[in-house]
């Protein structure tokens, strides 16, 4: 029998109650039965990551845009750049599926094009790459990524300022 | 604006003016929202973050909403704190690092975070059930920022989010109920079990993670892909005229009860205000629900829904500090607590 709460595990806690009167069963699982008192929590990402995911051949993989692992994504479920869905896809779309009704946007859409997306790509990369260049003092390759990050901010004026 | 000030009063969505105010105390839709080129919040360092800041309060200067921005980086704890009980930020934010603000309007029905989870967090907040307003606001501050900003959006997921959970729409619509009776009889649970089926989410007053204190429930939907704005907004709207029905039903058994009478414990309430010198905020806020249901029910003349809704947010920590006029520890706020319900509430008038 499954849990009558989450409807996913198998409901190993039975309990009887007394409620005006009248006899009520209820069939779940631990984790439903130890949040029964309260409102249910939200979506518990990390450990649905596990349960979904477990280790497989995404472990090595990282966003070349941002440098985020898959497995930090795994372990605190927050994504580190809008690439990462492309980056990610494999393991993100059976996620995506469990959490949604379907992979398929329905929903509203920006009325001009979004920014080319090879434009934020190297956006995204330059703007790790000038981080990586500060915190790593090479002020002068800093100020040359500054630059080109300038350039191609100004290239797609209407979209960036 | 002055913040000080701010704590003497609510935003208009609590002014208990909305349809169905009596049980529904406000609506709340918000959009989560990335820029294309940036990493999301949580990879970003506080240049970037900066750069986002001042790209955003670059665009809402041309807003046609009259809005103010507010740094949180310099502002005092107890002021992000008072942002925070008021709704307009979020628990992160108030106690997050680095450049990030919120921008709202005089009446907080409008708000915008920056650099939240999301770059950009919209909220508009409504009196009572409200969703189609709601949305119709919502959609036109999303427009005119999006015609400004460039989104992270790909057709096949919609708009883009540091969380999964948010992607597609990265819509949130909630609708904040107050229940008491519902939980009197215990049918809460029953409610809790039908809405997850249907894939509708029950978090407490102050959103996920927090307690459903005060009797208040905050429902939302779950689903953010796969579905458009409006068939979400109209599934949300769907359910709830059944809870309020409900809610009425167990609220007239209460009054007909003879074994657990509901005007005994009303009248407990009003003694326990009257006579308490200390009170701490969970009690404040467990009487304030009991009278707020009173005053629904016709049984507390000369109290109002919009009076007591402004106390729910003044009885909180930081609020009692800025009303009393300084730094209080948590003796002489109980104290100071006890004595703004008394004066407030005035009940050897009702």
């Amino acid at each position: 029998m499954n849990c009558e709460n989450c409807d996913m595990a198998q409901a190993t806690i039975h309990i009887t109650r007394i409620v005006g009167g009248k006899k009520r069963k209820s069939h779940l699982c631990k984790e439903c039965a130890a949040e029964k008192a309260l409102p249910k929590a939200q979506i518990n990402l990390p450990a649905l990551l596990q349960a979904l995911l477990g280790q497989n051949d995404m472990a090595q993989v990282d966003c070349p845009c941002c440098g985020i692992g898959f497995m930090e994504f795994r372990s605190n479920g927050r994504l580190g750049c809008p690439h990462d869905y492309e980056a990610f896809r494999k393991a993100l779309t059976p996620l995506i599926q469990r959490l949604h009704v379907k992979i398929n946007h329905k929903g509203k859409r920006p009325s001009r094009p979004p920014l080319e997306s090879t434009k934020a790509h190297l956006l995204l990369t330059l703007r790790r790459s000038l981080a990586v260049a500060v915190s790593s003092e090479q002020y002068e390759e800093a100020a040359r990524l500054k630059r080109e990050i300038q350039q191609l901010v100004q290239e797609t004026v209407s979209h960036e300022s | 604006m002055n913040l000080d000030a701010l704590a003497q009063s609510s935003g208009e969505w609590l002014n208990a003016t909305g349809p169905q105010s009596q049980i529904v105390v406000s609506t709340r839709i918000r959009l989560a929202r990335n820029l294309a080129a940036y990493p999301f919040t949580n990879r970003t360092n506080n240049f970037q973050k900066g750069e986002i800041e001042a790209l955003v309060c670059d665009k809402i200067r041309l807003f046609s909403f009259d809005v103010d921005y507010h740094h949180l980086a310099n502002m005092p704890a107890l002021d992000r704190q008072v942002l925070f009980e008021r709704h307009l930020i979020s628990r992160d934010m108030a106690s997050g690092e680095g450049p990030r603000g919120v921008a709202f309007n005089s009446g907080e029905s409008i708000s915008l975070m920056v650099n939240e989870e999301d770059h950009l967090r919209l909220q508009v907040m409504r009196s009572g059930l409200d969703l189609q307003n709601a949305w119709a606001v919502i959609d036109d501050m999303d427009n005119q920022l999006e015609s400004k900003l460039s989104y992270a959006f790909s057709e096949e997921f919609g708009y883009l989010t540091a969380c999964p959970t948010n992607v597609g729409t990265g819509m949130r619509a909630s609708v904040m109920l107050h229940l008491p009776a519902l939980e009197h009889t215990r049918h809460i649970e029953q409610v809790y079990r039908a809405l997850q089926k249907i894939s509708l989410e029950v978090r407490g007053l102050y959103g996920e993670g927090s307690r459903a204190s005060g009797h208040f429930y905050q429902i939302s939907n779950q689903v953010t892909l796969g579905k458009s704005e409006p068939t979400i907004i109209k599934e949300l709207g769907g359910v709830i005229p059944e809870i309020i029905r409900y809610e009425n039903e167990a609220r007239q058994a209460w009054l007909a009860d003879s074994q657990q009478p509901l005007k005994d414990r009303i009248q407990r309430v009003r003694e326990t205000i009257k006579t308490e010198t200390q009170m701490s905020c969970e009690e404040a806020i467990e009487c304030l629900s009991i009278l707020r249901l009173a005053t629904a029910l016709g049984e507390a003349p000369g109290l109002g829904l919009a009076q007591l809704d402004e106390l729910f947010i003044q009885v909180q920590q930081a609020h009692l500090q800025k009303i009393m006029g300084g730094p209080l520890d948590s003796e002489e706020r109980n104290t100071a607590r006890a004595q703004l319900l008394r004066q407030k509430l005035d009940l050897a008038k009702s």
